[in-house]
């Protein structure tokens, strides 16, 4: 409440503080939704919890806010376990998927609802407000109802009501999700830009990899109640640890292949292509199955090329193409928009790789 | 591929992000759709001005016209005064009183409904307040006469007791039993209004209040039930009419004993009293359509707020 009712000008900043989730575990009947999670945030870190519906992630979000029942665990905000503390009580700015605001306030009533809750003076709220509308750049809407706003606006106004708690902690649950493409990547930058200003300590639950790629300081990828890997986003996309993390986050090929060296392996109608052995060394000879990204394969014209195009997909900076060979097997190529129009219906084609697998194992 | 991109970013920078305009020939034309898309109501349109419109202006201006055809005041005069007053003033006090008490009961009988995970409750609440919500008139009677009436099976059982209810001041036939009568009706009723409104609560709503740091009681007061206040009303005054205008419980249980003014009407039509008073009656009548329609033009600006907020 102290910090609350402190409006200096640098009352946005803050330090943020370490979160830590420790076997944490929650059933619905025989179905864990949760399975013994841990999970650590550093002090202003922002941690992506991505994965497919089911996996855990938003049980996992309302479990650290409060809103969930947990079978076992321990929820640490700084050095304060908060396990047994109600969600009202434990100082977290929660934006939710949509609807959340209250449509029978005014976008400035509902910034300022927690401070209400909290006996804040009417003209401190109202500092507070403004100071928050002209954050997130909506003080000319401060007067209109949620139903007057767009879906966008609305979850900027979500997003300065979580804030204006002054929260230790800021849980956003696909807030970007009922949002249209162009909206979401906006609020998306504008939402790190914020975070990164205030240095709070936030998890942002989604299943898109895109938005955990943009956003993250680490991203959690769940499975099944459990986090498959946690590393930076690019950890994540280059160097997933297992299979399921490498065809979540980005595409794959998936590609048959047989070990020839030490840090070589050759994928049929392909080539050889490295790999990085350090983790999965494989004796010369061995059959394995090997996962390439579309941009880590590289396509040459030649007579003698056994590949044709299927189809190009234009995505703006670089094109897809998909491929085929004459016994049936398909490959999905990703090259910059310069270098695909080289590539024509009929042209006879041959693959190489440009970088490494980013995962071999054994088939 | 690039240029068609170019030409769909410059149609939304030009409509604000939205949609593109559909080309001129793909266009609907608006006057013949609508045209078209109102064709479905006309049988409804003639049914209510055969039978709600003309009817209601031929009782307004015939309570405006004496015996012989004339202007005149007198017909409204005579409805203001009297018995017929009384009964304006009962018949007003018995549906405000039955129409409260039902809101009250029902709100918090949704609440529990809602409340409920156990969607057989539910079911069956929702069917079977739909089946008593439209029961009435002289079955309904019977069934407080044969249990709380003079001598009933409760009164019977109560009075065996050393309590007999009509020795206390209570009596079925009176305003205070077809308060009690109305509920039977009236409160379904109110279940049935109050069950989407109060489904329509977000869930997000109250966790959002959670985590602002709100009571379960904050959440209520500032959130919950300035919400539910306009579709609360809303159905207060549907209540209020429904049991305004009931006609055959309060006739079946009273015999006419108390003024109400659907049973004044409904004996000046019906010459039961004096032959040749059906002017008056029409005075009656428009006076409560008056009332009928004050409660319909409150109840249109309640519920247009309500709409606003819980869809």
């Amino acid at each position: 409440m102290t910090q609350a009712t402190n409006t200096d000008s640098n009352s946005n900043i803050r330090n943020g503080v370490k979160v830590d989730l420790i076997g944490l575990s929650r059933y619905y009947k025989d179905v864990a939704a949760l399975k013994s999670m841990n999970l650590s945030a550093s002090p202003g870190e922002l941690i992506v919890l991505l994965g497919p519906s089911g996996c855990g992630k938003t049980t996992a979000l309302r479990a650290l806010a409060g809103l969930e029942v947990l079978d076992g665990g321990t929820v640490m905000i700084g050095s304060k376990d908060v396990t047994r503390l109600p969600a009202s009580r434990r100082n977290i700015g929660m934006v939710f998927q949509s609807y959340s605001l209250f449509p029978n306030m005014t976008a400035k009533a509902n910034v300022e609802f927690g401070l209400k809750v909290r006996k804040v003076s009417s003209s401190e709220r109202s500092k507070r407000s403004a100071e928050l509308l002209d954050l997130i750049g909506l003080s000319p809407q401060a007067d209109r109802y949620p139903h007057q706003l767009s879906g966008g606006q609305q979850q900027r106004v979500a997003l300065a009501r979580a804030l204006a708690i002054k929260p230790e902690v800021l849980l956003l649950d696909e807030p970007l999700s009922a949002l249209d493409a162009k909206v979401r990547a906006q609020l998306r930058d504008e939402i790190r830009r914020i975070q990164l200003e205030l240095g709070i300590t936030t998890f942002f639950v989604t299943h898109d990899q895109e938005e955990a790629l943009a956003l993250a300081d680490r991203i959690a990828v769940m499975r099944a109640g459990e986090i498959e890997q946690i590393d930076t986003p690019l950890s994540v996309y280059s160097q997933p640890t297992t299979e399921f993390v490498a065809e979540f986050v980005g595409k794959v090929n998936r590609l048959s292949g047989v070990i020839v060296s030490q840090d070589k392996v050759n994928v049929e109608s392909i080539g050889s292509i490295s790999y990085d052995s350090k983790n999965t060394p494989f004796q010369t000879g061995t059959n394995v199955q090997v996962l390439v990204r579309p941009e880590a394969l590289g396509i040459m014209i030649s007579d003698t090329g056994q590949w044709r195009l299927v189809s190009k997909s234009f995505l703006g900076a670089s094109v897809k193409l998909n491929l085929t060979n004459p016994t049936g097997q398909k490959v999905v190529v990703e090259l910059t928009t310069g270098e695909a129009t080289l590539i024509e219906q009929d042209s006879q084609l041959s693959l190489f790789g440009k970088s490494d697998a980013l995962l071999v194992q054994r088939a | 591929m690039a240029s068609s991109t170019n030409v769909e970013d410059s149609a939304q920078s030009r409509t604000g992000g939205a949609s593109p305009p559909s080309p001129a020939g793909l266009r609907p034309k608006r006057g013949r759709r609508r045209w078209h898309n109102g064709i479905g109501t006309v049988p409804f349109l003639v049914y209510l001005g055969l039978f709600l419109v003309i009817p209601a202006i031929s009782v307004v201006v015939t309570a405006f016209q004496s015996g012989a055809g004339t202007f005149t005041l007198s017909n409204f005069n005579e409805a203001v005064h009297g018995v017929y007053l009384k009964s304006f003033i009962n018949s007003i006090q018995l549906s405000f009183a039955a129409a409260i008490v039902a809101t009250v009961v029902g709100v918090l009988a949704s609440l529990a409904v809602c409340a409920s995970s156990n969607r057989i409750v539910r079911a069956l609440v929702s069917s079977g307040s739909a089946v008593f919500a439209n029961t009435g008139g002289v079955p309904l009677a019977f069934s407080f006469i044969a249990t709380v009436g003079n001598f009933g099976v409760i009164t019977k059982l109560l009075t065996d007791a050393g309590f007999n209810p009509y020795d206390h001041g209570f009596s079925l036939y009176s305003v205070l039993g077809l308060t009690i009568v109305y509920q039977y009706f009236l409160i379904p009723l109110m279940v049935l209004i109050m069950i989407p409104p109060i489904e329509a609560l977000r869930k997000e709503w109250v966790d959002a209040s959670s985590s602002l740091g709100a009571t379960r009681a904050q959440f209520w007061r500032w959130v919950g039930i300035p919400l539910l206040a306009p579709p609360i009303l809303a159905a207060f005054i549907v209540l209020f009419t429904d049991a305004f205008a009931a006609y055959a419980t309060a006739e079946a249980l009273t015999s006419g004993t108390i003024a109400l003014v659907p049973i004044q009407l409904g004996a000046l039509i019906s010459g039961n009293v004096l032959a040749g008073q059906t002017n008056l009656g029409d005075a009656l009548g428009a006076g409560m359509i008056a009332i009928v329609l004050v409660a319909g033009f409150l109840y249109a600006y309640v519920q247009r707020k309500a709409s606003k907020w819980l869809r």
